[in-house]
């Protein structure tokens, strides 16, 4: 009877250790979860933080390359400028070892990863485009990054003229864009032509130049000439990068 | 009839689970230890990198350096951190040659671990040029 009453007692026992084993092994999973995320999150922090290094140069050594090709310059600086920063960004990362690769964009309209558009359109483009691949080897973290940078200078004109007798009133309106976005420009230069294939003149101060800057990025220029029928206007224009961009367009009498 | 006689010890394994549970749950919650990587050396080099790649955007950083601008730039640097912290800062060219004349730095170190970051810092001019910035920085803890 005693025996009987033992083996009562210890009839559920396998059950709660098998009950305790998998409760163990569902909250080992959770956790095993929980610290997964964190460790994502944590090498996805540091991934952004080291990235966020290397972006401001690449920009900047963009910009500086489309600046000097616009203003004369030889198109192969952009990969010259580019492998410099590469070399130098190697040797003197902090963390780790990293490694700076860059393919300048070569697709139509681009070539060597530069695009220039300096047509009759009364639309003006200077841009240039590179992929980069950033590779990343810490004592805590590796990780692979690629990235595009682009830098567009975008220029529209639009031109009307009234007529005054001999004399005509001709208002410019300019608008200059970086990366799709308004803004300023360093200085304007206005040039009008009023025959086909005649000398492109610069408007001045005998031409009562005035430029009406509104803020962002679209300037108003009017100046006043003497032509016969025909007047083709361009606008030469320095950004705030000193990035250079020009087009013309023909005046529509008002 | 053989049902019921299975149905025994349920309430047990019910009542064993909860409390596993119970067991397991208040043990996750004991705090873990921080991880290693995270010490005030670690916290120092990322806010180094934080400040100059925000003074770096549109190619303010070296603007300033070109200009010498050396005063500004130590405003700047002071303006980022916070004044527990000590920083001294110098400005390389490419052949690691010192640029700045005069020490852009808020004073003596505050303490005896000091942290140095270098930062790379290609210019937008036309004439292009790379210069490295090497910041040290200090706290009290």
């Amino acid at each position: 009877m005693k025996r009987k009453s033992v083996n009562r007692r210890t009839s559920g026992q396998a059950l709660i250790i098998t009950s305790l084993v998998i409760a163990m092994l569902l909250l080992s999973t959770v956790y095993y979860v929980f610290e997964i995320q964190r460790n994502v999150s944590k090498s996805e922090t540091t991934a952004d933080s080291t990235l966020k290094t290397v972006k401001p140069s690449t920009v900047n050594t963009i910009v500086s390359a489309l600046a000097n090709f616009t203003n004369g310059g030889e198109r192969e600086v952009l990969a010259s400028d580019l492998s410099r920063l590469s070399s130098t960004t190697e040797n003197h990362f902090y963390g780790g070892q990293c490694h700076l690769q860059f393919t300048p964009l070569n697709l139509s309209p681009y070539q060597d990863g530069i695009w220039i558009s300096w047509e009759n359109n009364g639309l003006g483009i200077s841009s240039a485009d590179v992929n980069f691949v950033f590779n990343f080897s810490g004592p805590t973290a590796t990780y692979y990054s690629e990235f595009e940078t682009n830098v567009t200078t975008m220029l529209t004109l639009e031109g009307t003229y009234s007529s005054n007798g001999a004399e005509k009133n001709v208002n410019v309106t300019c608008t200059v864009y970086n990366e799709n976005e308004p803004a300023l420009a360093n200085d304007i230069a206005m040039l009008y032509q009023n025959e086909t294939d005649g000398p492109w003149i610069k408007a001045d101060s005998t031409n009562s130049l005035n430029m009406i800057d509104y803020g962002n990025g679209t300037y108003l220029v009017s100046f006043k000439i003497t032509m016969q029928s025909f007047l083709q206007v361009s606008a030469n224009v320095h950004d705030l990068r000193d990035i250079f961009v020009l087009t013309n367009t023909t005046c529509i009498g008002v | 009839m053989k049902l019921l006689k299975d149905n025994k010890g349920q309430i047990r394994i019910i009542e064993a689970f909860f409390a596993s549970i119970l067991i397991l749950s208040s043990v996750a919650l004991i705090p873990s230890q921080p991880p290693v990587e995270k010490t005030n050396e670690s916290v120092l080099n990322f806010k180094a990198q934080d400040v100059l790649a925000t003074l770096d955007r549109n190619g303010f950083l070296s603007k300033l350096i070109e200009n010498t601008s050396w005063t500004a730039l130590k405003k700047c640097v002071e303006s980022s951190l916070s004044p527990a912290i000590w920083f001294n800062l110098t400005v390389f060219n490419e052949n690691m040659q010192p640029v700045n004349d005069i020490p852009i730095s808020n004073g003596s170190p505050i303490s005896e671990k000091i942290t140095a970051t270098e930062y790379v810092c290609a210019s937008a001019g036309t004439n292009y040029r790379i210069y490295i910035i090497r910041l040290q920085l200090a706290s009290v803890t």
